[in-house]
């Protein structure tokens, strides 16, 4: 059992976005905190299956005390495909990215979207205040959100040229 | 450059000028990549690859010497090609690529290349012009660059009412 991949809801497929509406404005409002998770051991085949067969495109990897060791993308595998002759030896801590830059569920929205723009990244963890990871914000969460946000340009966009939020 | 070889060529962002009021970008040739990386359905597996892990880009264009789109390949097309065969070598670019992908106009309302990508859980759209030729990209990248530019814009709204 211990080398099967866990994959851990962290709350259940509750993706936060459950009722909201476009005046979302902090990662709180549309982070997910539905993660799918890998432990530095994992090999790097495994992850490769795990990421084929799921939607996510990225896994956090976390320590057993529920801190962020790193995260482990697609665009890690393509780098190790790449670059490194023998990457079916690795195993995730080998690959993964381990310096990440995360945001809180406070920070603005306009903030997460610089970020990954500027870093050229589609992800970022978002840690609690007590150090552990609470949910993932990527570019697919915030492109839903400006779908919403768009929508409601649209309504109100009939003889108006202000924006209300 | 010539037939056949890999074309490379810069991409180049045309989000010069915002339109409308706080800057809403409108339909799609105000966000999209006009220039393009382009492969031909015979390059091969590895070439496809290294284009990729090089540059910072993840969807390449797959056209006909004519310019006309046969399919797209993704980092995606690598990864499921990498887990599921076992002779990922010796495969070319029309084996792995996406065929039929979904595609826009340059004219398409942004809200509906933005329904279409979240929809299809895909991250590229080619943009076709009338005679079906590719003559740009739109990514989830300039979308999110789009939104970037209105969140900046609501905020300062907010901050000054």
């Amino acid at each position: 059992m211990e080398d099967t991949i866990e994959i851990l809801a962290a709350n259940n497929l509750t993706t936060a976005d459950a009722g909201r509406t476009s005046s979302a404005t902090r990662v709180a409002d549309i982070m997910s905190n539905n993660l799918v998770t890998l432990s530095a051991h994992h090999t790097f085949g495994q992850a490769v299956q795990l990421m084929t067969n799921s939607p996510f495109r990225h896994f956090l990897v976390i320590h057993a005390d529920g801190r962020l060791a790193g995260v482990f993308s697609d665009r890690d595998v393509l780098r190790a495909l790449g670059r490194t002759p023998n990457w079916q030896a690795k195993n995730v801590s080998g690959v993964m990215t381990h310096k990440v830059f995360t945001v809180t569920p406070e920070t603005p929205l306009s903030v997460a979207a610089s970020e990954m723009l500027s870093r050229r990244i589609n992800c970022l963890p978002v840690i609690g205040k007590d150090g552990k990871v609470c949910g993932i914000i990527t570019s697919t969460d915030l492109l839903r959100s400006y779908q919403k946000i768009q929508a409601s340009l649209e309504n109100n966009s009939c003889g108006t040229s202000t924006v209300s939020v | 450059m010539n037939d056949g070889n890999r074309e490379i060529k810069g991409r180049e962002s045309s989000m010069a000028a915002p339109s409308g009021p706080i800057g809403r970008y409108k339909c799609v040739a105000d966000v999209m990549t006009r220039k393009t990386v382009t492969l031909s359905p015979h390059h091969g597996f590895a070439e496809a690859v290294s284009l990729m892990a090089d540059r910072h880009f993840r969807h390449v264009v797959v056209v006909d010497t004519g310019g006309q789109i046969l399919g797209v390949i993704s980092d995606r097309d690598i990864l499921r090609t990498l887990a599921r065969t076992s002779n990922w070598q010796t495969k070319d670019v029309s084996q792995i690529m996406t065929r039929d992908p979904v595609t826009v106009k340059r004219e398409t309302p942004l809200p509906v290349a933005v329904a279409k990508i979240v929809a299809k859980r895909i991250n590229c759209l080619p943009v076709l012009d009338d005679e079906g030729k590719v003559c740009g990209i739109l990514t989830s990248t300039d979308l999110l660059k789009a939104y970037q530019k209105l969140l900046e814009s609501l905020d300062s709204n907010r901050a000054t009412p």
